[in-house]
């Protein structure tokens, strides 16, 4: 790219150098040889005009014909003499006496080469009466050609000067052109070869600037992207290791020691209880997978009829943990959405703070509250709280707050995958609906979904 | 044997852990998370300590630096990547294994550790025989029995890891070494000739498609 640019600009530019360079002087000569023409034939003029004059007093002396041509000749001869110190050749023919090949009626403005040397050459007869003496006058002009030669071979060279000054200039000027195209293209090589921590420099506000703006937001992005997809394999590796630790464990424990019939069927009981946690797992993320870009098939959905199903569907958990799940709700709060999954969705939050709360001590309030053009629902429990700084990664996959009790089997006979949230978050996110948790270790969380009522 | 506390947040495999140590002859104590692991050895004395790195209140890293007693520790863990090797390890661990882990492997490794903290039974008695380990003899009745080293070696094998059934590809290796090209058949000779020697037709017994498990009780 840069070497295209700069051959192609270099071209031109010579193209158009050389182009003037040679028009100029082809123009200079053509001028310089026309002034010269122009100052010779007045020179002329003058010759034959003072000629003639001269001529006219020997005719009036010499009406001898003989002594009369004599004169004459002695006359030219002189002019001669004269002019010849100029580089000017003048010789006067007699047509009367000596036969000339070419008479001209005026004055003949010619270019000639003679030898080495060029001339401008003019002939004419001489004012009336004397119109049959022809003049003709050579000006030799090989000096004022040469000078012209030279000053065109200055200007060649001056012209071969600056194009190899252009060139350098050039390579310069592109050179820092292209310094940036350059810096990103050495960063983006880094990029392609995952080394995500290059930047771009950014200097001064043009579009270079914002192009590096946006090329390091670009970069910056896809390093977060990498580093989730990597935690989440990180997450995923150990969320799947542990229970296969325990099959494979527990397998090999059966096959290799002499086992009693009970401790048969609690091997066997590990295996099958590790391996529904994993399908478990399974299950959910295949659920985000799915709900990735997943339009809802909406419809009103009736709130209070809701909380009815969800109070009844928990009832034995509820009834084992000794908690309280308490709903409050308008006959008429509608929302739309796709029921399953705002069931599951609640059922999920519930479940979370049954979890939380102390055996015997739970209240969790399950509550719609209809805005003008929105529900909140909201699930408040008094249960142990989340810590701030867990906060920000609870809707991260696989995440736990309490590492040790949320793998235990719940009533269900279910563990945990550590993906509820993140499916919350998907299910919310699904319906344009906003999610956002509020705790408060050893009081209580409230979790509020905001639907838009439409 | 040795008395292990195992440090594992996970219900199950601290149970599967403890069941693998007490077939050998362990004594085994479960902790559950980084606190509890202080308790046990503020009240009792350990031989060996495996500890989970992923665990709640405190995790085995801050566990071992924390630990002022001279346990050996063995970390037993899901993070089976290199950093967190070389970092189990620089703390102090005297060995590191990654889970899902071979059942085999974890006996070979423990007892390893054992060994070089001196910590292994020098000697194995059952009934009227004595396996003296240490001097690699033989008695029954307190008499010296004449045992071949391959045979010695299938011996060590099958008390070292009792109540443990070991294939016969398992036991080849080990009294033969990998490169040995020979049937497995070799193997059952030689049991063979060990149970008519010691009189344990009934104490090591055949395990169906498998091998042999020397029954020694728990």
């Amino acid at each position: 790219m840069r070497l295209r640019t700069f051959i192609s600009t270099y071209l031109l530019f010579i193209c158009i150098l050389f182009a003037s360079v040679s028009f100029v002087s082809v123009h200079m000569t053509n001028s310089q040889i026309n002034m010269l023409k122009e100052t010779s034939a007045g020179r002329f003029q003058t010759i034959t005009s003072s000629l003639a004059r001269d001529v006219a007093v020997l005719w009036g002396r010499h009406v001898e014909p003989a002594y009369f041509y004599d004169a004459v000749d002695s006359l030219v001869r002189g002019y001669a003499r004269y002019y010849g110190r100029h580089n000017i050749y003048i010789s006067l023919t007699n047509t009367e006496l000596s036969w000339l090949a070419h008479r001209p009626e005026l004055p003949e403005i010619s270019t000639a080469h003679r030898e080495q040397n060029r001339f401008i050459n003019i002939m004419g007869p001489l004012p009336a009466p004397f119109g049959h003496f022809v003049l003709e006058y050579n000006h030799d002009i090989t000096g004022n050609v040469a000078d012209m030669q030279n000053i065109q071979r200055v200007l060649l060279l001056a012209a071969i000067v600056f194009s190899i000054v252009a060139a350098i200039a050039l390579h310069f000027i592109l050179a820092s052109i292209f310094r940036p195209l350059s810096i990103v293209a050495t960063a983006s090589k880094k990029i392609a070869d995952g080394r995500f921590g290059e930047r771009i420099p950014i200097k001064g506000k043009n579009e270079l600037a914002n192009v590096a703006i946006h090329f390091n937001k670009m970069v910056a992005h896809l390093e977060e992207e990498a580093l989730s997809k990597q935690q989440f394999a990180d997450n995923f590796a150990h969320e799947i290791r542990t229970p296969l630790t325990s099959i494979y464990g527990y397998a090999q424990y059966m096959q290799k020691a002499r086992l009693s019939e009970e401790e048969i069927i609690e091997s066997a009981g590990y295996i099958l209880a590790e391996a529904g946690h994993m399908s478990n797992v399974a299950n959910s993320l295949l659920e985000l997978a799915t709900l990735r870009n997943y339009a809802p098939a909406k419809s009103a959905i009736i709130i209070s009829k809701l909380f009815a199903d969800i109070n009844q569907t928990l009832e034995s958990p509820l009834r084992e943990n000794g908690a309280e799940l308490i709903c409050h709700s308008g006959d008429d709060i509608l929302i739309y959405g796709q029921q399953d999954l705002i069931r599951s969705l609640l059922l999920n939050l519930c479940t979370n703070g049954i979890k939380a709360c102390a055996q015997g001590k739970g209240k969790i309030h399950l509550e719609a509250v209809a805005h003008s053009n929105f529900v909140t629902i909201s699930v408040t429990d008094n249960g142990c709280g989340i810590p701030a700084e867990s906060l920000a990664k609870i809707y991260e996959p696989f995440y736990r707050v309490d590492k040790s009790r949320s793998r235990e089997l719940d009533a269900a006979g279910k563990s945990g995958a550590g993906l509820g949230l993140t499916l919350c978050k998907q299910i919310a996110e699904a319906h344009n609906a906003e999610i956002s948790v509020q705790s408060s270790p050893g009081l209580g969380t409230i979790v509020k979904i905001k639907f838009t009522t439409s | 044997m040795a008395r292990i506390l195992i440090a594992e947040d996970d219900k199950s495999i601290n149970t599967l852990v403890r069941k693998n140590l007490e077939l050998v002859g362990h004594t085994c104590v479960a902790a559950y998370d980084g606190e509890a692991v202080f308790d046990e050895i503020a009240q009792n004395t350990f031989d060996l300590i495996l500890l989970d790195i992923m665990m709640p209140k405190m995790d085995g890293f801050q566990v071992i630096q924390e630990m002022r007693e001279e346990i050996p520790v063995i970390f037993l863990t899901a993070r089976g990547s290199v950093e967190d090797r070389v970092k189990g390890l620089k703390l102090g661990a005297d060995d590191y294994i990654v889970k899902p882990f071979d059942m085999l492997e974890l006996q070979a490794r423990i007892e390893t550790v054992l060994r070089r903290f001196n910590k292994m039974d020098k000697q194995f008695c059952l009934g009227e025989v004595k396996v003296d380990l240490a001097g690699r003899q033989v008695f029954r009745n307190e008499m010296l029995l004449d045992f071949s080293p391959k045979e010695f070696m299938l011996i060590e094998a099958l008390i070292k890891n009792r109540n443990i059934a070991l294939s016969r590809d398992k036991l080849l290796e080990i009294a033969w070494g990998y490169e040995f090209g020979g049937d497995t058949r070799t193997v059952d000779v030689h049991i063979h000739t060990i149970r008519k020697k010691l009189g344990w037709e009934n104490v090591i017994k055949t395990v169906y498609k498998l091998g042999y498990r020397l029954e020694a009780g728990k």
